[in-house]
């Protein structure tokens, strides 16, 4: 099944392949594989052959044999006709398998002229031509030499193909006037400079169906619905059973893989049946909700409030200091040694002989502090090659990957060095041991004899030790905190959308900590902390951390603890604003209504999902944006498969996408009636009464805003067919 | 001082008197410090005390007491001064730890 591929396909009718005439440009002679690789290289998958007056069967049948199943090549000619003394180009097109007819007759019709002179009359195209079942497609109006309307009113009233009777216009926004005045109208490249070939088939007529062959075209043209239900048919589809409105009536509907249309008045109970079709795809577990567009939706998208937005300070480098803002807050002095204690002890003279001979009672206490960070500093080296050597003994990629031989020797080396760490961290241990029991065996001695012998106790410490790492300790902490405090926390943006010559929409996220100094009225707090506290913490953290060696250190701290809300503070976390923000080149940027609705709209466009229901998405939106960007976005996600719902009362996206499914929907004196068709067929059958039908076109162009235009624009004929 | 040791300022202690008080004289180079040894006075010690932080901040330094007599508060003071140095010592070790030093002098 080619369905994905068939969308993409672009016609040209009008290709040349050769410089036929005096005037025509050189750049016209192509070889055959070299004009295969250039059609191959666009997505035209369809190319008539249309040398002036002249069809080479030979250069025709090369080219076929290169194109190979992937491009069809059909066989013609560009006559020039004379009617009234007037000169005029028609195509004829025919099919492949007639080529070698077409050949004959051409040979037999130019023999004995040249190309430059040759000319056939409307009577002589059909006698010559007509019996090959063909395509006509005469140049008309812009397109010069063109055929005048009683020419091809002539041609139309003789052939047998009338519906085959078609008007090639210069591009493609003629095709559409055209179109909306009821004329079958194409166009082609009719192409000078193979060169060009590329750019030029950019804008060739796109086929919205796909076309197996000359004869399925020829039945497309003739609107003939089988062969149009039997393309729709073979794209994927629903059988759907809702129960959209308040009276339970039941709605039976087929819908496409594609885009699904639901146009009408309004009140006529779309939204309730884009209502239903979400709740029928999410009861069968498949996500889909109804898109509805509105300014205050943007915001609340990109979370502006913030309420969603959370951050991982540690992804960020920044340690989030629980323990060290604990510290700060929790400190107390320590006292010192006073002098009476060493007067007392001095004056004192110790009677007891026993206790003299203790010798112990000298000694003085131990800093314990090195043995410690010691001890803690093995352990956590040893530790951290424990987790190593347990992360290579679980990785599976390292298994599958590495050779086991080298795993293993990695592992045995890993192994000894812990086990030495080990040694090493139990001699630390008793280390640090041996020292705390040392000091405390002094402290206990000395407690003792001063009891025994009620003297007072000889004094270990002016405590200038104790008192001194005190300090140390609230300002390690302190310097943590306002270190990370100026950390800067990038955000990355997001990007939102386009908006045109204005640029690109990001929304911004700006996260700064409340260091004491910043005073940015529109960043908000990201905790229950308000902005008060935050500022007035940091800071009584900068008063603490200048007054570290001053006598009012614990005042400070004490100011700190009393400020409202302080014991919320426990971590930078409860300190951090931030805004969120839409920004163009990284300035503010408020966008309008209708910027909101495009971006809203383009944003669930981009979302991939299987099915996309969207609620008039045309609101706010100009006409430009919605043909420009939002319906060749519809258009593509119909190529990939997925169901598009789209309610709408606006021509651009009812008409311009051209629906496998239109679902129309009318208000009667008895009630509402449903219609559905699509503008292949032109028709619309009311579901309820086969025999009640409508015309797609008329009712487009009556019920849709700017239907007329929108068939007058850019219509493509193909797509109308 | 071999290599590896880190240089040591020494500073001048003393103790005097005035009148019927002793005090103990720390003398760190930029002023002179006082300890009174026979009124208990913490705020004051301290004070002294945040000063010798500072102090050690810039430098290692320990001190060494003039006079030494066999009275009583030669006696104090030689056991405040012998204790103090110590933990001066080690808490200039735990400050170049923790690396609050000002200009700190590099070993070796």
């Amino acid at each position: 099944m080619r369905e994905e591929n068939d969308s993409n396909m672009k016609i040209d009718v009008h290709a040349h392949t050769k410089k036929t005439k005096q005037g025509e440009a050189e750049a016209r002679d192509i070889e055959p594989k070299q004009f295969i690789e250039i059609i191959a290289g666009t997505d035209v998958r369809i190319v008539a052959i249309t040398n002036h007056n002249v069809f080479d069967y030979t250069q025709y049948a090369a080219i076929k044999k290169e194109a190979g199943q992937d491009i069809q090549v059909w066989p013609g000619v560009e006559l020039d006709v004379l009617e009234d003394d007037r000169r005029a180009h028609l195509l004829v097109i025919i099919s492949p398998q007639k080529a070698q007819s077409l050949s004959e007759i051409m040979t037999k019709i130019t023999s004995g002229k040249i190309p430059d002179t040759f000319s056939i009359s409307i009577k002589g195209v059909i006698d010559n031509f007509d019996h090959l079942n063909p395509i006509y497609i005469a140049h008309y109006h812009q397109k010069k030499p063109d055929l005048l309307d009683e020419s091809i009113e002539k041609l139309v009233s003789a052939t047998k193909f009338p519906s085959r009777v078609i008007k090639e216009v210069t591009n493609s926004i003629s095709a559409g006037i055209y179109i909306s005045h009821g004329h079958r109208s194409i166009f082609g490249s009719d192409i000078q400079d193979w060169e060009k070939y590329g750019e030029i088939a950019r804008d060739l007529p796109d086929l919205r169906l796909p076309v197996e062959s000359y004869e399925h075209f020829c039945l497309l043209l003739e609107k003939d619905a089988n062969a149009i239900n039997t393309i729709l048919d073979k794209k994927k589809s629903d059988l759907i059973s809702l129960r959209p409105f308040e009276d339970d009536t039941e709605l039976n509907l087929k819908v496409y893989n594609d885009i699904n249309v639901l146009f009408g008045s309004k009140g006529t109970g779309k939204t309730m049946i884009l209502n239903a079709i979400a709740k029928y795809y999410r009861d069968k577990g498949i996500s889909a909700d109804v898109f509805e567009t509105g300014a205050e939706k943007l915001g609340a998208n990109y979370d502006l409030k913030g309420k969603m937005f959370s951050i991982d300070l540690k992804t960020h480098g920044v340690d989030y200091c629980t323990n060290e803002i604990d510290s700060v807050k929790t400190a107390t002095e320590k006292d010192v040694t006073n002098p009476s204690n060493y007067i007392q002890y001095f004056s004192t003279e110790i009677k007891n002989k026993n206790a003299k001979k203790i010798i112990i009672q000298n000694f003085v206490t131990g800093n314990l502090k090195q043995f410690e960070r010691n001890f803690a500093s093995i352990k956590s080296t040893q530790e951290k090659i424990t987790e190593f050597l347990s992360f290579i003994r679980s990785d599976q990629t390292l298994r599958d990957n590495i050779n086991t031989k080298k795993i293993g020797a990695l592992e045995t080396s890993l192994q000894e060095v812990i086990s030495e760490l080990d040694g090493i961290r139990g001699n630390k241990y008793v280390e640090l041991k041996i020292n705390q029991l040392f000091n405390s065996l002094i402290a206990t001695v000395k407690r003792e004899i001063s009891r025994k012998t009620g003297t007072p106790e000889r004094p270990v410490t002016t405590g200038f030790q104790d008192y001194a790492l005190n300090r140390i300790g609230i300002e390690v902490s302190a310097r943590k905190i306002k270190s990370n405090l100026k950390k800067v926390i990038n955000i990355p943006n997001e990007y939102v959308g386009n908006l045109g010559r204005k640029g690109d929409l990001y929304c911004k996220t700006d996260v700064v900590f409340q260091d004491g100094h910043v005073s940015d009225g529109s960043l908000s707090p990201k905790s229950m902390v308000t902005k008060h506290p935050q500022k007035y913490f940091s800071r009584k953290m900068e008063e603490i951390i200048d007054s570290l060696c001053d006598t009012n250190l614990f005042e400070k701290i004490e100011e700190l603890n009393s400020i409202e809300n302080s014991e919320l503070i426990k971590s930078l976390y409860e300190l951090l604003l931030f805004k969120r923000y839409f920004v163009v080149d990284n300035k503010s940027y408020l966008p309008s209504n209708g910027e909101i609705s495009m971006l809203l709209l383009h944003k669930e466009l981009s979302e991939d999902k299987d099915v996309y229901i969207l609620d008039e998405p045309e609101k706010s939106l100009s006409n430009d944006y919605i043909n420009d960007t939002i319906v060749p976005l519809i258009k593509e996600k119909a190529k990939v498969c997925k169901k598009i719902f789209i309610s709408t009362h606006d021509a651009n996206i009812a008409v311009r996408t051209l629906p496998y499914n239109s679902i129309y929907r009318e208000h009667k004196s008895d009630g509402y009636d449903t219609y559905v068709g699509n503008p292949f067929s032109n028709n619309l059958t009311n579901i309820r009464d086969r025999t009640d039908t409508l015309d797609w076109k008329e009712i487009s162009m009556k019920t849709l805003e700017g239907g007329k235009e929108a068939f007058g624009e850019r219509g493509r004929i193909y797509g109308d067919i | 001082m071999g290599k590896g040791e880190e240089f040591m300022e020494i500073y001048d202690a003393k103790m005097i008197k005035d009148g019927e008080n002793h005090y103990l004289e720390l003398n760190i180079k930029i002023e002179t410090l006082r300890i009174s040894m026979t009124e208990d006075l913490p705020n004051e010690i301290k004070s002294v005390f945040n000063k010798l932080i500072l102090r050690l901040k810039s430098e290692h330094f320990n001190f060494k007491l003039e006079s030494v007599d066999t009275d009583l508060f030669s006696q104090v003071a030689t056991e405040y001064i012998g204790q103090l140095n110590r933990e001066l010592t080690a808490i200039h070790g735990e400050l170049a730890h923790q690396k609050l030093l000002v200009n700190p002098v590099k070993a070796g």
